[in-house]
């Protein structure tokens, strides 16, 4: 890794293959289930509810075996460290994009392959994977007991709880998807950010750190 | 509306044509079934009309002549020697349920029946057609003279002690109205017996009334019941063709597959007959609104003896599909099969009533006749006899929570609280919206009970009747009344309400105050026929969605429907919140990003 020329034209190779694979099928993944799901919870009508439900159903068990794949992954190659919370520039990057993004100044944090997120998009993903992802998953395991194996299903728990816990969870996660959205345009130019999750190479970031 | 059909059956009143065209049919559909393509086909017409081993029209006995339908009845009694006994006690002998081997309990399953709840012991009031009051012709103690018209005695009698067979005198029964096959013998015979033509029909016709042309022919053409010979009272009850059911009516003798998948003909449709589901058991035909509630013996098989539910044939997981079947199948402990299969009633050319307001009988034409209104499709909108009449086609059924027991007043009984207008104006009231929308809050004279906690309740449909009733002014007890007679207090010779009642709570044994108000209410009346093609059922977003079938009825978890109101605000509120964020910031950097250079970490 040291042997990789600091000055390599293409930056610096941040995302493998099955990160960047990962991360562009959950994103399909996750945007479908949304469309559907706020469907089938009655906001619109696009597919109809029933195709909406059984697409639903087969996109978020496509889903569960993706993350099943990406957790593996994670622990293997020991990619989880980047997702530990840490305190180091916190509060500078929040004053950047207060304030400091306005008037061009530098980002108080270069990614580099040791450390690929900045302190608030590292806290942001480790929520996303320990909280949401999982109260979407469970909530939406039990609800899918509920209309299958109704004998499984426990009489004592409202399905109108766990059916509320699926939907807020679902707004949590459109909410993440909107500022992720726009967030991808803030790196040094507006598509740098997207460029590097397709082509894995960040152009700006830090070949090595001290 | 029934004006038009009767006209219509007036231009082909010989018996003798109708009978020899039925004579050949039970031929032609064997045929048709031999040859009729596929095996479920050929299997479901055999369902149908079973085959018999006797040729009636070879039978030296029935071969005649015949003076009267008494003698044809000795005839058939000569060799079916066990069909009064069998007859007597029935439903439709007695017009009273729970019928008498059950209320004796002698009949097998009785104790099962009070057991669960569906035979109420405790309860000495019988109920039936014989006793509970409704609201189209109000009540049967009071006409009797009328009603029994339509018995299976085939002769009328007022004497409400001949339903009872235990002591003399007993009412006859006429083996030709169930097993004429064309149904035309009984249409013909009640017209020649002296029916009173107000009870079925609105508007006085011209013409000759049907008459009984050939005893032999009707004799010998004897046979299983048929949806028209069960129609010929059913398809008419309480006035005239489709008027009280709109799911039974006589688009059905005939009726194309989209209209009902069981009776429409094979290899179409099923091929069946009303007795292919309703089974019979020595003469006591099952099914009955009055018991068995549409979560009752979903495992029951059909073909080992009394069972009409969908699921005695079909299974408790009907449905085939691999993507969705499974979560189909899931709706039965909530749903009824009703609720989705039967989207719509009266779909056929026959509509359905679904105004009565007797407060405005007695307007005469101008010559002081009994006169008929009519609207520009030439339906009946006011009837002298009548008052204001409302007619609908393809209604859509109203679904309510149902475990099929029946709630029900007979004549005399108060009406249960509600919200009543008064002695409002129905006049105007030309459309179903409309009259829900006038009828909303108004007191039941029969409602199914269930709520969405009990375990035996489900979805089901129920067409609504709304009906303007006379009551007691004193204590709003339903009222009977006497329509027809000779004498002066039938209210359809004089129009003299206070003297109708008078006469019509004396017959239902019931007292009466002397002063006449009326009320509006309305009934619940269950819907199980007109199962439409599966393709026509009711999709998911006809329910589950915010402002679907089910918008107004509380109960269950449905999802598209369901949720915290509050969350779905909040959570919105979130969105746009972050959206709002995104744009300001955006709008701020592209404000800024003229002032300033790009490169950041130059």
């Amino acid at each position: 890794m040291a042997d990789i020329p600091a000055q390599d034209a293409r930056g610096v190779y941040l995302f493998t293959a099955f990160e960047r694979f990962w991360h562009w099928v959950q994103a399909v993944l996750i945007i479908f289930l949304l469309t559907t799901g706020f469907e089938i919870h009655g906001f619109y009508s696009l597919l109809g509810f029933e195709r909406a439900l059984n697409l639903h159903i087969f996109a978020a068990f496509s889903l569960l075996v993706l993350w099943a794949f990406a957790i593996f992954w994670h622990f293997v190659t020991g990619q989880w460290r980047h997702y530990v919370p840490s305190t180091d520039r916190m509060w500078a990057t929040m004053l950047f994009y207060a304030t400091g993004i306005f008037f061009g100044a530098p980002h108080p944090f270069r990614p580099s392959v040791r450390r690929k997120h900045n302190p608030m998009q590292a806290l942001v993903y480790l929520i996303f994977k320990v909280a949401m992802a999982p109260a979407i998953w469970i909530s939406g395991l039990i609800l899918w007991v509920y209309g299958k194996f109704p004998a499984l299903y426990p009489d004592d728990l409202p399905v109108l709880w766990v059916n509320g816990i699926h939907v807020a969870t679902a707004f949590l996660i459109a909410a993440f998807l909107i500022s992720h959205l726009y967030l991808i345009t803030t790196g040094e130019t507006l598509t740098s950010q997207l460029r590097a999750m397709i082509t894995g190479w960040d152009r700006h970031g830090e070949s090595e750190p001290d | 509306m029934a004006g038009n059909w009767a006209g219509v059956w007036l231009r082909r009143t010989i018996l003798a044509l109708g009978l020899t065209a039925a004579a050949t049919a039970p031929a032609v559909s064997q045929s048709a079934a031999a040859t009729g393509g596929t095996e479920t086909a050929a299997l479901l017409s055999a369902l149908a009309v079973p085959p018999s081993t006797a040729d009636h029209s070879k039978f030296e006995e029935l071969a005649g002549p015949f003076s009267d339908a008494a003698e044809v009845n000795q005839a058939c009694l000569g060799c079916h020697n066990t069909g009064p006994e069998q007859l007597h006690g029935t439903v439709h002998f007695e017009w009273t349920w729970p019928p008498a081997p059950v209320r004796n309990m002698e009949a097998p399953g009785a104790e099962l029946l009070a057991f669960f709840g569906a035979l109420s012991t405790e309860d000495a009031e019988p109920s039936g057609m014989r006793h509970v009051a409704n609201g189209f012709l109000l009540s049967t103690p009071s006409n009797l003279d009328a009603c029994t018209s339509c018995h299976i005695a085939g002769t009328r009698f007022d004497d409400p002690a001949m339903f009872d067979a235990s002591s003399e005198p007993v009412a006859p029964v006429d083996c030709l109205s169930c097993h004429e096959p064309t149904g035309q013998w009984t249409r013909a015979n009640f017209h020649e017996g002296g029916a009173a033509c107000s009870m079925c029909h609105d508007e006085r016709l011209r013409g000759d009334t049907p008459e009984v042309e050939d005893l032999v022919a009707a004799a010998q053409s004897v046979g299983p019941s048929t949806l028209a010979s069960c129609g010929s009272c059913h398809f008419q009850a309480d006035g005239g063709p489709g008027v009280k059911h709109g799911d039974l009516n006589p688009d059905l003798i005939n009726p194309p597959v989209a209209l009902d998948v069981h009776m429409a003909a094979a290899p179409d449709g099923a091929g069946f007959t009303c007795s292919t589901c309703h089974t019979t058991t020595e003469h006591a035909i099952s099914g009955s609104r009055y018991a068995g509630g549409p979560g009752d013996g979903p495992d029951r098989p059909a073909l080992a003896g009394a069972a009409a539910s969908c699921q005695g044939c079909h299974s408790a997981t009907p449905h085939e599909d691999l993507a969705s079947g499974a979560r189909l199948d899931r709706h039965i402990d909530r749903v009824a099969c009703e609720t989705c299969h039967i989207p719509s009633i009266a779909r056929g050319e026959t509509q359905t009533r679904v105004l009565w307001d007797w407060s405005s009988v007695g307007k005469r034409g101008r010559d002081r006749k009994p006169m008929v209104q009519k609207d520009e499709d030439g339906r009946i909108t006011y009837a002298t006899e009548k008052g204001n009449l409302v007619a609908a086609g393809d209604v859509k059924p109203t679904l309510i929570w149902s475990n099929g027991r029946l709630a029900m007043h007979r004549p005399g009984e108060p009406l249960a609280e509600g919200s009543d207008p008064g002695e409002s104006e129905t006049e105007d009231l030309a459309d179903l919206a409309m009259i829900e929308a006038a009828f909303a809050g108004t007191p039941w004279i029969a409602s199914f009970e269930g709520d969405p906690t009990d375990e035996d309740s489900r979805i089901a449909p129920v067409k609504v009747m709304h009906s303007v009733v006379p009551v007691d002014a004193e204590d709003r007890r339903l009222a009977a009344v006497k329509f027809s007679g000779r004498s002066g207090d039938a209210l359809w010779n004089r129009f003299d309400w206070e003297k109708a009642i008078d006469a019509g709570m004396e017959a239902a044994n019931t007292p009466f105050s002397g002063d006449v108000a009326f009320a509006r209410v309305r009934q619940m009346i269950p819907v199980n026929h007109m199962v439409a093609p599966a393709s026509e059922a009711l999709a998911c977003q006809s329910c589950h969605v915010s402002d679907g079938l089910l918008a107004n009825l509380p109960g269950g978890y449905l999802p598209g429907r369901d949720g915290y109101s509050w969350l779905d605000r909040a959570g919105l509120a979130l969105l746009a919140a972050v959206l709002a964020g995104v744009i300001l910031h955006g709008v701020l950097r592209l404000g800024f990003g003229f002032f300033n250079g790009r490169g950041r970490h130059g």
